[in-house]
Parts: C-alpha cells; sequence; structure tokens
C-alpha cells in the first residue's frame, strides 16, 4: 500500500513536471464544463470559462502545484490567444455591410458604454477607499488584457493584477450579460454584442460568438474601439478623480 | 488548414514587428487584425482555407481564456484580503457599462437602423400543453 502510494506519487511529479498533464486537464476540464453547461440548460453561472478555471485552481492547489508548473503546460493553449484576434477580422469582414449600415449605433453606444465603464469604476474604488495601487489595477478592466496591462502600468497599478482583473471582468460579463439583456426583453444581437464587446472584451465576445454570429462580430468592433477609447480616456478620468 | 495557420502567423508576426518598431500603444494582434481585415478588403474574398479555421477558432474561443483566468491562484493573498470589495465593484460596473452600452445603442439604432433578419434575436416559441 505504502509502495504502491510513494509510486503514485512519484509518476505524478513525474508528469506535473511535464507540460502534457497540465495541457491535456485544461482540455478535459473545459470540455467537461461545457458539457455541464449544456446539460443545464446553460445556466449562466455554470459558464464554461468560469467552471473549468475554478475546477483547475482546485486542482492545482490541492496538489500544491504552482501556477508556473501549471502554465508551462497551459501556455500552449494560451499562445492561440495572439492568432484567435487575427482570425477576427473574418468575420468582421463577413458581417461589414450591417457594421456599416449601424456606425452612428456604434459610436454613441462606444462614447455612453465606454465612458460608463471607465466612471463607474473610478468611482466606486473611490467609494471602497481603494488605494493607489488597487484603483490604478482595476481601472481598465472593460479594456482586452493586453491593452489593460499597458494602461495600468501608465497609471501605477500592478500590471499582471490588472490582467487577472480584465480577465474576470470577461467572466463576470459573459455569466450576468445573457440574463439581464433577456430581462430587459432587448432582441437586437447588433447591441446586445456590442455592449458585451465594449464592457467585457474577449471572453464577451467569445461568448457572443457562441450566441450569434452577428452579436460575435458587433462584440469584435466593441472590443476594439473600446481599447483604443479607453487607452485615451482613462488616464485622464482617472487623473482627475484620484490625482 | 495550414495555408490558413500560415496567414494568422503571418499577420501576427507583422503586427508585433509593427508595434515593437514604432512603439504603438496597440498590442501586436489588434494591428494584425487591422492589416488582416484591410488585406480581405483589398482581396475582396476569404480564402477557403482562412475561413474554415475562422470557424474552429470562434467555437473554441473561449477555452483560450482558461490559463489566464486559472492566474487567480496568485493573487489568493490579495483576494481574501480586498476580494470582496474588488468583486462588488467589477459586478456592479460591469452591470452598468452593459446596460448603459446596450440601451444607447438600441435607441439610436430604433431610430436610425433598425435590426433586420438575423439582426433580431428569434425568440423560441412556448412549447404548449408541457407541462
Amino acid at each position: 500500500m505504502q509502495d504502491s502510494f510513494t509510486d503514485f506519487a512519484a509518476i505524478f511529479v513525474y508528469l506535473g513536471e511535464a507540460p502534457l498533464l497540465w495541457l491535456t486537464l485544461t482540455l478535459g476540464a473545459f470540455l467537461a464544463a461545457e458539457r455541464l453547461y449544456q446539460f443545464s440548460n446553460r445556466f449562466a453561472l455554470l459558464n464554461p470559462v468560469l467552471v473549468s478555471s475554478m475546477a483547475i485552481c482546485i486542482v492545482l492547489y490541492g496538489t500544491g502545484t504552482p501556477y508556473d508548473a501549471y502554465f508551462r503546460g497551459a501556455q500552449f493553449i494560451h499562445f492561440l490567444l495572439g492568432p484567435a484576434i487575427i482570425v477576427l477580422a473574418v468575420p468582421v469582414w463577413r458581417h461589414r455591410a450591417a457594421l456599416w449600415r449601424a456606425r452612428f449605433a456604434v459610436l454613441i453606444a462606444l462614447i455612453v458604454g465606454g465612458s460608463v465603464a471607465g466612471l463607474s469604476v473610478i468611482g466606486l474604488s473611490v467609494f471602497f477607499e481603494l488605494d493607489l495601487e488597487m484603483a490604478a489595477a482595476i481601472t481598465p478592466k472593460s479594456v482586452t488584457a493586453p491593452v489593460a496591462m499597458g494602461i495600468a502600468e501608465n497609471l501605477g497599478g500592478a500590471v499582471s493584477l490588472a490582467a487577472l482583473l480584465a480577465v474576470l471582468t470577461g467572466i463576470s460579463g459573459a455569466v450576468l450579460a445573457t440574463p439581464l439583456f433577456n430581462a430587459f426583453g432587448f432582441l437586437d444581437w447588433r447591441g446586445r454584442g456590442f455592449a458585451v464587446g465594449i464592457t467585457c472584451h474577449g471572453v464577451g465576445t467569445a461568448h457572443a460568438f457562441q450566441l450569434s454570429s452577428v452579436a460575435g462580430s458587433f462584440a469584435t468592433i466593441g472590443m476594439a474601439l473600446n481599447a483604443l477609447f479607453s487607452a485615451v480616456i482613462l488616464p485622464v478620468l482617472f487623473l482627475l478623480i484620484y490625482g | 488548414m495550414i495555408e490558413g495557420l500560415f496567414f494568422i502567423f503571418l499577420f501576427q508576426l507583422v503586427g508585433t514587428a509593427l508595434t515593437a518598431l514604432f512603439g504603438l500603444p496597440v498590442p501586436g494582434p489588434v494591428i494584425g487584425m487591422a492589416l488582416l481585415l484591410i488585406w480581405l478588403a483589398l482581396r475582396f474574398k476569404t480564402p477557403a482555407s482562412l475561413d474554415n479555421l475562422c470557424d474552429i477558432f470562434l467555437r473554441y474561443l473561449p477555452l483560450l481564456f482558461v490559463p489566464a483566468a486559472v492566474g487567480v491562484l496568485n493573487y489568493k493573498d490579495i483576494l481574501i484580503e480586498s476580494g470582496l470589495s474588488l468583486f462588488i465593484i467589477l459586478i456592479l460596473s460591469t452591470l452598468a457599462a452593459l446596460l448603459a452600452a446596450s440601451i444607447s445603442f438600441i435607441w439610436v439604432a430604433r431610430h436610425l437602423c433598425p435590426p433586420i433578419g438575423d439582426e433580431q434575436r428569434k425568440l423560441e416559441p412556448v412549447k404548449k400543453g408541457v407541462e
């Protein structure tokens, strides 16, 4: 018994060092979480990204595996985020006529949505008395992670925390958006998608594509435009309120 | 598939190189996406290899965010300390921004460009006689 346990532990330690274990676990956890999501009739709180990442966290915590060891395997999935952004040009091109037709709605919603995202997060940070470093890390939360890191750095926040808070915002939006929009009876896929892209960037866009390719394309445009818009207005708003 | 991957990596490479070269504030892949869009507009037709790959990427896009989300593990101390206020800020601000953006979009669209075809969500017919 003792022997077989130490054998198992030795095998686990050996596999834990190799990238294959964590790569396989990530794919397996995601597939299982997607099954669960479909099985639950797409219950919002059982969002596959939320469920699978929490499950992996529990496994890593339970086995005492540091994130860096996990990431050596998971980096092969993480790497595909860059190519995935490039590919988003294809659906935008497919829906170019619809996007051009809705250009005024896109412009107004960008200004209103982007401003509310920035003002609300800075206002709430003041209300909850966050220190400057923490506030600077959470301020760009509605901007896609690589741009959020750059903005947070300019404001004096922790870069990797900013990236994490941006991803968590994306997940929260992917969970909240559909029940919220259904409760309000919004039927326009363009407005639903665009709002999700502005607020919840990549994860929100990914969620939108699972529901409607029109929503996904408008989300892509929202994510890209808000990255530019926020990079300009967030430093100004932050200095006005926190400076 | 390899041809599609080649195009994608090529545009990412060029985008990343341009960002580094000119010190642009936008990440390389976003520049790469803009360049691919320009290329598609000039060509006016998406190569089949890219079209097929695109659908695979879109289908599994959520998966790609899982490794980053697991990064929460690195911040458990901060999250235990001030996680509740961060959580409340995050949820409230996300709800406010979602509503502001969607309501303003739909309000403008209703006057200027009402949804047509698949831009409008079809409500599933309510099943009758099923209790």
